[in-house]
């Protein structure tokens, strides 16, 4: 009986620790559908809602260059913006490195941002953050009163394929976050091997207790038993 | 009030004493697991919960943002099946019958909503037993320890009752 509740200790013990790791392995599996949701709908809002933007800023921008491009250069910052947040959050969450394809072609779209503010309006964001002009306002007021900066020719070619290349990356993050999903474990099949591990350990304890607990009464029974039958034998 | 102990508590009935110490002590085992399912459930049940907030922002961002997306709010709000897995049946229904419903133009709201109050009602009674049942652990503890106790002094006392004889 020693030995038996030994053993189911011991067998305690183990799936204690299974259990502990399944479970926490749950919480991961928990917190990267999480994350995947998350992105997927800040994909599926950012695609409707950036690209249409980046389209009609720029008709506004080239019929009244540079002063109608406010618009254009409020989506074009959203657009870098968003695409350094994707990169971070790719890495941070989702294994992506920078040698992926999809951080690849987010960093490739936020240089072209770049490249259309230092051709189209003689300014690229880099040095505007550098002289301390962060708003779109400010922005276009600066360009506006650096002579000969703005090049309405320079913008339109610049600017031609922006909308199409930031609706190329929305797809491939999509196709990113599709691929990744299809690798993190099953959800439902975690939770089911947690509940048997929880199970093991509920029946373990239970017959260990019930062991330890059958000995202890088997012990001070024998023990009342001798107490009793003791002085029958100093009587004969 | 010794003797009166050491009639209560004769050789005999340490046994009885020890079965009660036992009875007390499997209790709390297992009303320990039963809090321990009940946090399993818990990591279950934040998630869920998690998910719909995040469905929250998704209809709110919809409902704010660019015309092509506004009022499509019926694609992503249902929540994965084991989450539905946790709520009781007449509202599994409410949720299917508000995904069936073509013509109703904030199924998605609704839904999300009953998720919410559903979800919440769920944390709550876990919450409200898992206190109770906290109580209950302690309770039977102190009861097993109590008897405990009161055995290890009838012991002390055939000690010393064997040491007079």
């Amino acid at each position: 009986m020693v030995a038996l509740s030994l053993g189911t200790a011991g067998v305690f013990g183990v799936n204690s620790i299974f259990f502990f790791i399944s479970q926490n392995h749950l919480g991961n599996i928990a917190s990267s559908i999480e994350n995947l949701q998350a992105l997927d709908h800040t994909i599926s809002n950012e695609r409707n809602e950036i690209i249409p933007a980046l389209r009609q800023g720029r008709e506004l921008c080239l019929n009244s260059f540079p002063d109608g491009c406010q618009p254009y250069v409020e989506s074009l910052l959203f657009l870098r913006n968003r695409a350094s947040d994707y990169s971070a959050a790719l890495e941070a969450d989702f294994q992506a490195t920078e040698r992926s394809p999809v951080i690849k072609e987010l960093t490739a779209l936020s240089d072209a941002t770049n490249q259309i503010a230092a051709q189209g309006y003689g300014l690229s964001f880099a040095r505007a953050k550098s002289l301390g002009i962060f708003s779109p306002e400010a922005y276009i007021g600066f360009v506006k009163g650096k002579e000969g900066s703005p090049r309405a020719a320079a913008f339109e070619t610049q600017s031609t394929a922006i909308a199409i290349n930031a609706a190329k990356a929305f797809n491939s993050l999509g196709d990113y976050s599709s691929a990744y999903a299809k690798t993190v474990p099953n959800f439902q099949a975690t939770q089911a091997l947690t509940t048997t591990l929880y199970w093991i350990i509920v029946s373990a304890e239970i017959v260990v207790f019930s062991l330890v607990g059958s000995i202890a009464l088997l012990n001070t029974r024998t023990e009342v038993l001798s107490k009793k039958t003791a002085p029958r034998a100093d009587s004969r | 009030m010794n003797k009166y102990l050491l009639f209560v508590f004769g050789a005999s009935d340490r046994l009885l004493l020890l079965a009660f110490s036992l009875a007390a002590g499997l209790t709390s085992v297992i009303v320990g697991q039963k809090v321990l399912s009940i946090e399993n459930t818990a990591i279950t049940v934040s998630h869920c919960q998690r998910l719909n907030l995040q469905n929250i922002f998704f209809l709110n961002q919809a409902h704010s943002g660019a015309p092509s997306i506004k009022g499509n709010n019926r694609l992503t709000v249902r929540l994965p099946g084991y989450c539905d897995g946790l709520l009781p049946k007449p509202t599994v229904g409410t949720l299917d019958s508000l995904q069936a419903d073509p013509n109703s133009p904030v199924a998605g709201e609704e839904a999300i909503k009953v998720y919410s109050d559903a979800l919440s009602a769920i944390e709550d009674r876990d919450s409200e037993l898992k206190r109770n049942l906290l109580i209950t652990l302690v309770a039977f503890n102190v009861l097993a320890l109590a008897i405990e106790s009161l055995i290890l002094y009838s012991e002390r006392k055939n000690l010393e009752s064997e040491g007079d004889g």
